[in-house]
């Protein structure tokens, strides 16, 4: 080794011992001012938001359009009506079974997926605010690819399944029972398979829930990461269809977050699978919906189901 | 002219300049996070000015009793284009919402000194509903003091941009205060503040705050 290398290599070495000396000295308290081996310190922390009203309700739906077709005159397949409360940072979301026969604003009674092909966002927030009583403040719609590069850019989410299933299209090997870990497509396929499930349309809509909470457990524990909120918002309005912007979307990103996981409520509205029209539909449970909507409307809060 | 040092490599030169930049610093006190070269990030400010509410340093100069501490406030992560010129506009007008912020909060009083109705400039309605609940970590109502000395100030801001402009800001913060009086130490208050534009001003609509002794 030369000369000047070896004088290098023992100047570095020398800095940097120095530079961990130093650093030591700084952050290791001295003893004589530290008389305590252990001590408690008492850290207060709080965190809130404040986006308008008190509680925001969003009805996500999740469209079944394929590629090429206008996303916002497709069917809704998914649909999740979420409030959020951002005085007590709580939310609840109230699934709806796709096959539901409801009343759809301007078009008598459909099946509620129809809503939105008959007359997009719009006439999807008349017919949930038909059935349960809440008009959302804002739709939020999205397809399936672009929902499952959501979840992959997040790095993936857990859900606690409660049973395994498989589907011969979606997913072969199926999901195990227990606590998983979901990249994109398995979401997407959680979230879409029904025909495996006892409860079929209805345990599907509370997969969908466990999809969201899986969602809202990632996005609260990457929320301090610098950039992440902000590229999430960035992606959303790439991929999303929604009139908001970008302002409302961070406040709302951020409103999301501020969420306290043990204060999230869940309900699916029961019915009866039953036949009208020449159909399949689910016969909602109308009083049930209305008394989901009662009690959640100004709280975003469910005492039960 | 021979020299008594060995000549080093421009690219050792560097990193043993680095190294020993940091160490000037670290022991100097002055720095509390790593210290980085100036390619590290492409989308931030390589370098960052002091800012304050109403003077402009490049410099922060520390002395034993600074007759007052003036803001250390940077561009972080800059999710979008931004222009130069309104990286640095949005820089001065977020870190004065913080600064004024803090010196109604924080460093104008404590106690029953602290008026709860004009500790949240800047704040959005709702946001200082909030924070007033929230006043023993918002504020220092909770603290009998004599005296409160900052001793640092800094404030890193990720940006979100879309056209061009800046239409929503994350300041990270770390608040640094000496206190005299009942107890004669020193308490941190840090976290983030979440800030959008409204009516041609930056509003805190939100927070994620902790505070602490130290």
């Amino acid at each position: 080794m030369s000369r000047p290398t070896v004088d290098l290599a023992r100047s570095l070495r020398m800095g940097l011992l120095a530079l961990v000396l130093a650093a030591a000295a700084f952050v290791v308290p001295h003893s004589s001012v530290q008389p305590a081996g252990v001590e408690l310190v008492r850290i207060k922390r709080a965190g809130g938001v404040s986006v308008g009203p008190d509680v925001i309700w969003i009805l996500a739906v999740g469209s079944d359009a394929r590629p090429g077709q206008d996303m916002l005159r497709s069917r809704g397949d998914a649909l999740q009506l979420v409030g959020i409360n951002t005085k007590t940072d709580s939310a609840t979301a109230i699934g709806v079974p796709r096959d539901s026969w409801v009343a759809i604003p301007g078009h008598g009674m459909q099946k509620i997926n129809a809503a939105l092909y008959f007359g997009g966002p719009r006439a999807m927030a008349g017919a949930m605010a038909n059935l349960t009583g809440i008009t959302p403040d804002y739709v939020m719609v999205t397809r399936f690819p672009f929902f499952e590069d959501m979840v992959d850019e997040i790095g993936g989410i857990e859900v606690r399944n409660p049973r395994a299933f498989k589907d011969p299209y979606l997913k072969k090997d199926g999901f195990k029972s227990g606590r998983i870990h979901l990249g994109g497509y398995d979401a997407m396929a959680f979230s879409r398979i029904r025909k495996e499930l006892p409860g079929g349309d209805f345990d599907r809509s509370a997969n969908q829930q466990r999809t969201l909470r899986g969602i809202h457990a990632r996005i609260r524990s990457q929320a301090d990461r610098p950039g992440f909120i902000e590229r999430g918002v960035m992606t959303v309005l790439k991929h999303m269809s929604t009139n908001l912007g970008p302002a409302e979307l961070f406040e709302l990103a951020q409103a999301v977050a501020q969420v306290e996981p043990g204060r999230i409520t869940t309900c699916v509205i029961g019915g009866r699978i039953g036949s009208t029209a020449g159909q399949s539909v689910v016969f909602p449970n109308v009083a049930q919906a209305r008394r989901l909507g009662d009690a959640a409307r100004h709280d975003a809060t469910l005492k039960g189901c | 002219m021979r020299t008594a040092f060995p000549v080093r490599p421009p690219r050792a030169r560097g990193l043993a300049g680095t190294l020993m930049l940091c160490l000037a610093l670290v022991l100097s006190g002055s720095v509390l996070s790593g210290c980085s070269d100036d390619t590290s990030e492409s989308t931030s400010e390589s370098t960052s000015e002091s800012t304050s509410t109403g003077a402009t340093a490049r410099h922060v100069e520390v002395t034993a009793t600074p007759p007052e501490l003036a803001t250390t406030a940077e561009v972080g992560r800059i999710v979008g284009r931004l222009p130069g010129a309104r990286r640095k506009a949005v820089r001065k007008e977020v870190t004065a919402v913080v600064d004024r912020w803090w010196e109604a909060a924080y460093l104008s009083g404590a106690g029953q000194t602290t008026d709860l109705s004009a500790a949240f400039p800047g704040f959005t309605a709702g946001a200082r509903k909030r924070a007033t609940n929230d006043s023993d970590l918002m504020t220092n109502a909770d603290l009998r003091a004599d005296s409160i000395t900052p001793l640092m100030r800094k404030v890193r801001l990720d940006l979100l941009a879309v056209n061009r402009r800046a239409r929503s800001v994350t300041a990270r913060f770390d608040l640094r205060v000496r206190a005299t009086g009942e107890r004669n130490r020193r308490l941190q208050v840090r976290g983030r503040l979440f800030l959008t534009r409204k009516a041609e001003r930056w509003r805190v609509f939100g927070y994620d705050v902790s505070k602490g002794w130290l």
